[in-house]
């Protein structure tokens, strides 16, 4: 019997929760084509005391269709040139009637841009998401027929170009506009933040000033990448100078001796690239260095 | 028995207000009689010359989403002789939400419902909410909450006299 009573309290504990829950929910816009009508009552008594009822005229309002409309939310991304960004945005339609809303994407430094339907809803580019068509025949792509309050779910596509400088910064504009209202828009960005890497390459010998024949030069050689991005599969190439022979088994990186042989470490003279050091330093981070050096000796 | 008599009054309303409106002449013993009519406006924000922003009132046959729709309530007493206790009731209409403080009606209490009229308060209406950890704390309703206004009036309504009562909603 308890049990009983308690199950009937929780019930009614839950559907009080969720009476509360829908009053205070985000009151959709209502319907178009509804009607809105009022009528007044006036209750009143005459002199004996007894009552009286009058109700007034109803007066009606028609909800006619506004076009409403959001792109959101504005997106952030840091690439490497050559890459494709997409970015996630729900075009919604929070009006009171259906409308198709066109969607345009255009990128600041006018790289290639492309519309997906995030068909699986992701947020990210998978193989059933599908290119954004034009349902309406007006030559812009577009969500397709959307009833009010819906959310279509697009994947917006830059493409960076290949060789796209450092820091090089761009701002691709999403623009959702409804057709049942030209003049209703709403637009998301996305920033892209182009990081590559940007190479430096140093070189310097000891001792400086002339030299008789015979005399030992070290040469330094110090790759650096200044850029913002990483640096992959880094290799240095440096022939040696006329006039001057390789001291066996002198090349360093970043301080550890490397053999002349190829493939055994990442240094070789003579084997990868005639007549020169080839030293393989690899990844190198945005701001990291490798110091390499060699030995020749003046003939 | 009671049921009877109730039938009686009603049926001796009907013919005073009948017998009212076709400007027969006034019975000796007099009675009151109100007629109440409603008017729709909506707001619109005009500019006017100098470019500021001004509020104007247009009729409202059409409207969306976010307007504010203005509801002028307007009751006079055609009879002869005075209404008492004269309540003017109206239902907040489906599809808007009570402006809150957009009601003005002199000489009358202003009382609202979040039951469909059962029962009235004074605005505005608060109730309590019970929190996670077991507290409870008294808040003030949502403003879709309310159903109703009602107007009561402070005096009587002579004949021939005009009282009107405004409140405003905005569409949903």
């Amino acid at each position: 019997m308890r049990s009983i009573l308690r199950c009937a309290t929780l019930a009614l504990a839950f559907f009080a929760l969720a009476a509360a829950g829908t009053g205070q929910a985000l009151a959709v816009g209502t319907p178009a084509g509804t009607t809105i009508s009022n009528q007044a009552t006036v209750s009143y008594a005459d002199s004996n005391g007894n009552p009286l009822v009058t109700l007034s005229n109803i007066v009606t309002t028609t909800v006619s269709q506004v076009a409403s409309l959001t792109v959101d939310p504005d997106g952030t991304s840091a690439a490497a040139p050559g890459d494709l960004i997409y970015y996630a945005h729900d075009v919604t339609n929070p009006g009171n009637g259906n409308d198709t809303i066109d969607v345009a994407a255009v990128s600041s430094n006018g790289w290639a841009t492309a519309l997906y339907a995030d068909n699986d809803s992701s947020g990210t580019f998978t193989a059933g998401d599908t290119l954004l068509a034009d349902t309406d025949g007006d030559t812009v792509v577009d969500t397709g027929l959307m009833s009010a309050n819906a959310i279509f779910k697009i994947l917006a596509r830059v493409t960076v170009p290949a060789g796209t400088a450092s820091g090089t910064v761009d701002t691709m504009t999403v623009t959702g506009t409804s057709s049942f209202n030209l003049a209703i828009s709403d637009t998301a960005t996305d920033i892209t933040t182009v990081n590559a890497p940007d190479m430096s390459v140093v070189k310097s010998v000891l001792p400086v000033g002339s030299q008789p024949p015979g005399a030992t030069l070290t040469y330094t050689v110090v790759v650096t990448n200044n850029g913002s991005g990483s640096a992959t599969s880094v290799v240095l190439t440096d022939p040696i100078p006329a006039n001057t022979t390789y001291v066996a088994g002198s090349i360093t990186l970043n301080a550890v001796s490397k053999t002349d042989v190829a493939l055994d470490d990442e240094g070789d003279f003579n084997v990868t690239t005639a007549g020169a050091v080839t030293v393989s330093i690899g990844l190198l981070a945005p701001g990291a260095s490798a110091t390499v050096t060699f030995q020749v000796t003046i003939n | 028995m009671v049921r009877e008599y109730g039938g009686w009054v009603l049926s001796l309303l009907l013919v005073t207000a009948g017998s009212t409106a076709g400007r027969s002449p006034l019975s000796e013993s007099g009675a009151p009689q109100v007629v109440v009519d409603v008017t729709a406006m909506k707001e619109v924000v005009a500019r006017d010359e100098a470019g500021r922003e001004r509020v104007e009132l247009r009729e409202a046959s059409a409207t969306g989403p976010g307007d504010t729709l203005v509801y002028r309530i307007s009751y006079t007493n055609k009879g002869t002789s005075p209404a008492h206790d004269a309540k003017v009731t109206d239902p907040i209409p489906a599809g808007t939400v009570l402006l809150p403080g957009s009601w003005e009606a002199p000489g009358a209490d202003f009382a609202v419902s979040v039951d469909g009229g059962r029962s009235w308060d004074s605005y505005p209406v608060r109730h309590t909410v019970k929190h996670a950890d077991g507290s409870t704390s008294l808040e003030e309703v949502d403003a879709t909450a309310y159903t109703h206004v009602r107007w009561t009036s402070r005096e009587s309504l002579a004949p021939g006299t005009t009282r009107s009562a405004v409140f405003k909603v905005k569409v949903r």
